[in-house]
């Protein structure tokens, strides 16, 4: 017997074993999943091959899967038109103006509303949490007139003024500093080193810490939104 | 909005799908760069 009929036989015993460790019916579920994944993967299969081909050859009857003929024209267009770099920038500009600012706003106003008392606190921050059960559809059209009429439209102030007034992070601050005890003020770093041990890092339940943890919760979720 | 314009409405099927590509491409550099500066910097319990 040749070599390559041993192998062939070798391959098709060993294909074999494989199958007897699957059920009949495992098969038949695995063939319809591979279809069905197929069917859902059509689309952006035809997708990434359309991006490579020319507008004749997408309008082209009987259609293809393939391109006829490849080409990056696509692509090069992409790079050639869009500013992306002005855009990366105008988004990191907006995200971070909007982040710091609601940071430090956000959270002196929330120290404030839930350590400080002073006429009118409960009031304002009920206010606070009505405007934030607000939608922003409601606002939208005053909001776009009070633009228009400061000429903040179609500017990066126009964007960023209106995001880092809105209080949003304030109730959730202020809970967290309703959360701790008033004898357990903020300490200054140097005593929290004391109090924390010997390694010199801040102890895991310190308030700095803790506050650390709200504000880094608080930024990426100003950042997201 | 871009891609829709230009996918739906000048029906330039292959350079909506490009555009989309490279924005995919984009975020996905930045997701990376992101994960991978976070989990240095993340703080075990």
């Amino acid at each position: 017997m040749t070599d390559s009929a041993l192998l062939l036989r070798a391959s098709t015993a060993r294909s074999r074993s494989m199958l007897s460790r699957f059920s009949v019916k495992q098969v038949i579920y695995a063939l319809i999943a591979l279809t069905l994944s197929f069917v859902f993967l059509l689309p952006i299969i035809w997708m990434t091959f359309a991006s490579f081909r020319t507008i004749p050859d997408l309008s082209t009857y009987p259609p293809t899967l393939t391109p006829r003929s490849w080409t990056l024209d696509n692509y090069t267009q992409v790079f050639k038109e869009l500013p992306f770099l002005r855009l990366y920038r105008n988004t990191f500009l907006y995200a971070g103006t909007v982040t710091v600012s609601s940071l430090v706003l956000d959270s002196m106003a929330a120290y404030a509303l839930a350590r400080l008392r002073f006429r009118g606190s409960s009031a304002v921050f009920v206010i606070i949490i009505i405007l934030l059960m607000l939608p922003f559809q409601v606002t939208l059209v005053p909001l776009y007139q009070l633009m228009h009429s400061l000429g903040l439209i179609n500017t990066l102030p126009g964007l960023i003024i209106p995001r880092s007034l809105m209080r949003s992070a304030s109730s959730s601050c202020g809970s967290f500093f309703l959360g701790f005890p008033m004898t357990l003020r903020m300490l200054p770093v140097s005593m929290e080193r004391r109090s924390g041990g010997s390694s010199g890092r801040s102890s895991r339940r310190s308030p700095n810490r803790r506050f650390s943890h709200s504000v880094s919760s608080i930024s990426k979720a100003t950042g997201t939104i | 909005m871009m891609m829709y314009r230009v996918g739906f409405q000048n029906l330039q099927f292959g350079y909506a799908a490009a555009l989309s590509y490279v924005l995919v491409g984009m975020l996905m550099v930045l997701a990376f760069v992101q994960v991978s500066y976070f989990r240095r910097r993340a703080v075990h319990y």
